[in-house]
């Protein structure tokens, strides 16, 4: 008959090419790698070494059990952050963590760590009043009553946290009179403090995984959104309900109001929303929020300057592969990979699939670098946590990604796909190219099933290291070892008309003929928060010109600044004239 | 193949009349003699049972005729009273006459036109090209042109005589039979209902006319009135296999896989029950069912390269590469002038990353059949796949390969869509849109097309069609998912694990 032999074809063709991959419960386009060019032979003066046992991150993070995983729950994971909540001028460390259906190991917590300023870390959770068990997804930090001392937002399965710093080092719990508490169980997924609407208070963006209960999720294998490589996994996130995200507006007194509705938010199909990226994508000066999403089209808020919001990603180029497919969108990477002064967006996905690197034309409009740029030679792990960072350097930023599988029942029937993998480098050698580096350090080369990482100098040496979220395990501290002259230009940003941790700031930092844009950013990677500090490779410019915007639209150039200092820069009290 | 058992509609010529017989009255294209409007005018008078009145005009013609043996239009008259005779070779011998002194008597090309059509005399395509030149709007000669061209199994052009002719088909069920199923072969199941459906109103009884029409509405989306009428017919393998895929899109799964399954075992040595029935599998991820299926097809069919190569299709699929590389060679070995099996390889190869190996294999088959449309395309995937970036030369042949594609196969939509995308990156955003649109008319599903023209117009800041295309693709990626999700929903399990 007629019909089969057109199927026929089409199956040849689908099954074997690059194509959706049907019957499984998560977007994978089936694509294979690109082959390997040939090694540049430059080397990279980054190394990496893991100190997290000297270091005292000692407490594993706990995500349902190590050999199997019945419901997604237990299988996405959360971040981390780096953040300085004491104000000393040394990152310290949070990492989150979930828990069992079984019920959670003793001592199951988020963590902080205060950092000693000798490369080792003190277990402060108690002390800090952060002792919390539960399904923790994301962190943001940002000081949202701008008091001179960070707060945390943590979304949850469950219910999420705003914990405000008391400045003393200790938080308390203010969801409730921040009026954030939720009617219904949610599962907060992504969050991002943002100061939408630039009235210099921190406001809130929050997506929401998916609609999820233990009750009534199918088990593994009962159908084919339950299977992967024909193996029996935990369910999802294919088949379940979404879940809408929402934007809660500061009113300036320690209280929020949920503004979804009127700001747009909640019109929009909402996909299955993970992080949770704000930035000037269209270089207007006002604020956009992207969101990774898993399995379904991602999603890019574009700020319309009147307190609402118009969703433009699929408009936009932002939302899909180049083949118009959707991809398992997890974590997302910020900056400015062509040095051309526009924020690029590097988003990683599951195995089978590339990451993608999108390329910013400057208004707004992204287009599918990845092939061009080298990036699809590597297609073997589900990628999470990622930066846009300069890890040598050299003046370009490089890409860095944790990677781990989230279905730990597959390896032993395929060995193709471990649950634990490696990390994953690939340095910029400019002109929007990239190359794997298969080898730099024991750090890297490491397998977990890891999740959030976050970006920071943590020892102040001028080079970025990386904190990592690896599931049943303690996290791993990977310190950047860098060797070389090149120099390098750190900037910690204080606003006064903004919002005093300058959240939305931008960055233009030219050095040698280069010119590169970075922003101060609450959330990126996989659910977690850099180092807010901004992180300039120089290459062996010794001096660097700035040209800050401050979300409060006041702008401030300096001039030749000294390289390898951490830089702190005010916001001026008087707007300056527009340039 | 587009109809069942054979194609019996070959088989006979569906009928009609030229307008000779009626066509005098009131023309005044001719000097017609006073004598020969009146004859005329009584053919068209004449019924069939009045062979003696023919008898007689025909000896007044002869009498005409010994005074001006070479009038053309007396010759012609006495074709048609041969005719009326029954003897269609004298009078195909009169019309030919007058053609010859008259070669564009229009009298005479009728006669000469329906005497030849009759009789499957293969000058008729002359007669009815030559009454075209003259008379476009001849309705009942578009009518034969296009019966001659469904014969030819040439259905475009069928498509367009049957559509010029439509004034004349509506008592013709054959000729409306015809014209449904070439409008089905071309891809137009719709307006193959159409004409399908007042076929089988002329002709109820009328099986094959009435398999076609379930065809066809499945094909449009009408299941279930596709399923009401197949449930009519007897149930052989064709009708079987046509219920599975009405079951399999309606996500009657098991009902679907006893339609085929019995299909299979109705005509075991017929290869496309198995494709369907492992292609359901599939559809659910059972690739293990799928193998076994086509296991059994495989021992039941030997030499079919068809089933080697989607069962290297499945082990590639679950990532046994030794074992489809096996069978895409097999199937080559079985069938070396069809492609599957290279195709396959290539395919395979080029999962496993190894595209220049890929690459050697499509240009080896392309060295063979350099006209084949979608290995062109097949080798610009590949070549594009090798490297995306716009200035390297790869992209250059891709994109030639993509031009000789869509010129060699015109509704080829991926070879549109990716001379489409490889245009927008080349920055070229304007051609890139024409070459979309193309693929958006033939699919209007593509997902790579629709994407990559939301994204040409928003470069041109052609903005509120891009949001309107844009909108299109959000209901696209909705539409599939829900689709997805409901197929998931169902696993099929092989019969000892189903039972357990």
């Amino acid at each position: 008959m007629m019909i089969s032999r057109r199927k026929f074809l089409a199956f040849l063709a689908t099954s074997l090419a690059a194509s959706r991959s049907h019957g499984q419960g998560v977007a994978s386009r089936n694509v294979p790698a690109q082959p390997r060019g040939k090694p540049s032979g430059i080397p990279f003066l980054a190394r990496f070494t893991d100190i997290t046992r000297t270091a005292g991150l000692r407490y594993p993070t706990i995500y349902g059990p190590t050999d199997h995983k019945d419901y997604i729950i237990e299988t996405v994971g959360c971040g981390c952050a780096f953040l300085d909540y004491d104000n000393d001028g040394w990152v310290d460390v949070v990492v989150l963590s979930g828990s069992r259906v079984s019920g959670a190991p003793e001592g199951t917590s988020n963590r902080l760590y205060k950092n000693n300023r000798d490369g080792t870390f003190t277990d402060v959770t108690e002390r800090a009043g952060l002792l919390r068990t539960g399904w923790a997804s994301a962190v943001t930090v940002g000081d949202y009553n701008n008091d001179g001392f960070d707060d945390l937002f943590i979304t949850s399965y469950g219910q999420n946290t705003l914990y405000r710093n008391n400045g003393d080092g200790t938080f308390s719990d203010v969801t409730k009179q921040a009026g954030l508490l939720d009617s219904q169980v949610r599962w907060g997924a992504g969050c991002s403090f943002v100061d939408y609407n630039l009235d210099g208070h921190l406001d809130l963006f929050v997506s929401n995984y998916l609609e999820f209960d233990f009750a009534h999720t199918r088990k593994p294998g009962e159908d084919s959104n339950c299977q992967w490589k024909s193996v029996p996994v935990n369910c999802g996130p294919r088949g379940l309900p979404f879940s809408r995200h929402s934007l809660y507006r500061n009113n300036g007194d320690g209280t929020f109001t949920e503004v979804s509705e009127q700001a747009g938010i909640a019109r929009v199909a909402p996909g299955y929303g993970m992080t949770v990226v704000a930035a000037d994508f269209d270089n207007d000066g006002w604020p956009d929020v992207y969101i990774a999403c898993d399995s379904t089209p991602s999603l890019l808020f574009r700020n319309k300057h009147d307190g609402t919001f118009e969703e433009v990603a699929l408009l936009c180029g932002a939302a899909l592969s180049q083949d118009g497919m959707e991809q398992a969108g997890m974590g997302v990477g910020i900056g400015d990979v062509t040095l051309n002064g526009r924020l690029d967006i590097f988003k990683t996905h599951f195995a089978d699939d590339t990451n993608i690197l999108y390329l910013n034309d400057g208004q707004g409009n992204f287009e599918d670098h990845t092939i061009q740029s080298g990036l699809g030679v590597e297609t073997r792990f589900v990628g999470w946590g990622a930066g846009i960072v300069d890890l040598d350097n050299d003046g370009n930023p490089d890409l860095f990604f944790v990677t781990g599988n989230v279905y730990p029942e597959v390896e032993s029937k395929v060995p193709a796909y471990p649950f634990k993998t490696p990390r994953v480098i690939f340095r910029n050698l400019g002109g929007a190219k990239f190359e794997e580096l298969l080898d730099a350090g024991p750090g890297i080369s490491e397998v977990h099933a890891s999740r959030g990482c976050a970006f920071g100098d943590f020892d102040n040496d001028g080079d970025v290291d990386v904190l990592i979220v690896n599931l049943n395990e303690p996290p791993s501290l990977l310190r950047n070892d860098l060797k070389g002259n090149n120099h390098w230009l750190k900037l910690k940003l204080v606003g006064s008309r903004s919002n005093r941790t300058a959240i939305g700031a931008r960055v233009t930092c030219s050095y040698g003929k280069k010119r590169q844009a970075q922003e101060v950013i609450a959330q990126s990677s996989f659910y977690s928060c850099n180092d807010q500090r901004l992180h300039f490779g120089l290459g062996n410019a010794a001096t660097a010109n700035l040209d800050i915007r401050w979300p409060s639209g006041t702008k401030q150039s300096i001039a030749n600044v000294k390289a390898d200092q951490i830089l702190t820069v005010r916001e001026p009290t008087a707007r300056s004239k527009p340039e | 193949m587009i109809c069942r058992g054979g194609c019996d509609l070959f088989a006979a010529h569906s009928t009609f009349s030229l307008p000779a017989y009626n066509r005098v009255q009131g023309r005044s294209l001719f000097l017609i003699s006073t004598l020969l409007i009146t004859l005329f005018a009584q053919f068209a008078g004449l019924d069939q049972q009045s062979n003696v009145e023919a008898q007689r005009l025909l000896e007044q013609i002869e009498l005409g005729l010994k005074q001006q043996p070479s009038n053309p239009r007396l010759l012609a008259a006495r074709g048609l009273a041969l005719e009326r005779l029954n003897r269609d070779r004298d009078a195909l011998q009169s019309f030919e006459e007058s053609l010859a002194i008259s070669p564009k008597f229009l009298i005479a090309l009728e006669g000469a036109a329906d005497i030849t059509y009759r009789t499957h005399d293969p000058k008729t395509s002359n007669y009815l090209s030559r009454i075209l030149q003259q008379d476009p709007q001849n309705a009942a000669a578009h009518g034969m042109a296009g019966t001659l061209a469904f014969e030819e199994h040439d259905c475009p052009a069928a498509n367009q005589h049957f559509a010029a002719a439509e004034s004349a088909l509506s008592d013709n069920p054959l000729a409306l039979a015809q014209w449904g199923e070439c409008l089905l072969a071309d891809d137009e199941p719709h307006l193959a209902t159409k004409r399908l459906g007042q076929s089988l109103r002329l002709r109820p009884q009328d099986k094959r006319v009435s398999y076609d029409l379930a065809l066809a509405l499945h094909l449009d989306q009408h299941d279930e009135e596709a399923l009401e009428i197949t449930k009519t017919l007897d149930a052989d393998s064709a009708v079987l296999n046509l219920l599975g895929s009405i079951y399999a899109s309606q996500d009657k799964v098991a009902d679907a896989i006893v339609a085929f399954r019995k299909a299979t075992e109705l005509d075991p040595k017929n290869e496309e029950n198995y494709i369907d029935l492992a292609s359901l599998c599939l559809d659910h991820q059972s690739f293990e069912v799928a193998a076994d299926v086509v296991n059994v097809g495989i021992a039941n069919i030997p030499d079919s390269a068809a089933l080697y190569t989607l069962r290297g299709a499945i082990a590639a699929q679950t990532s046994n590469v030794e074992q489809a590389a096996a069978d895409f060679e097999r199937a080559n070995r079985l069938k070396p002038d069809a492609s599957y099996g290279d195709v396959g390889l290539s395919l395979l190869l080029g999962q496993q990353s190894q595209i220049d190996e890929a690459i050697a294999v499509i240009r080896s088959r392309l060295e063979r059949a350099p006209n084949d449309a979608k290995l062109n395309f097949l080798l610009a995937d590949l070549l594009v796949r090798k490297s995306d970036d716009p200035q390297q030369s790869g992209q250059h042949e891709a994109q030639r390969l993509l031009v000789k594609a869509v010129g060699l196969q015109p509704d080829l939509a991926n070879a549109h869509a990716a001379l489409g995308k490889l245009l927008l990156k080349s920055g070229q955003a304007d051609l890139a849109i024409k070459e979309l649109k193309v693929a958006l008319e033939k699919d209007p599903n593509d997902r790579v097309a629709l994407n990559q023209y939301v994204l040409a117009l928003n470069r041109l800041h052609r903005t509120a069609e891009a949001r309107a295309a844009a909108e299109r693709l959000r209901d696209l990626l909705s539409e599939d998912r829900r689709a997805e999700v409901r197929k998931n929903r169902i696993r099929i399990m092989r019969p000892s694990a189903a039972t357990q």
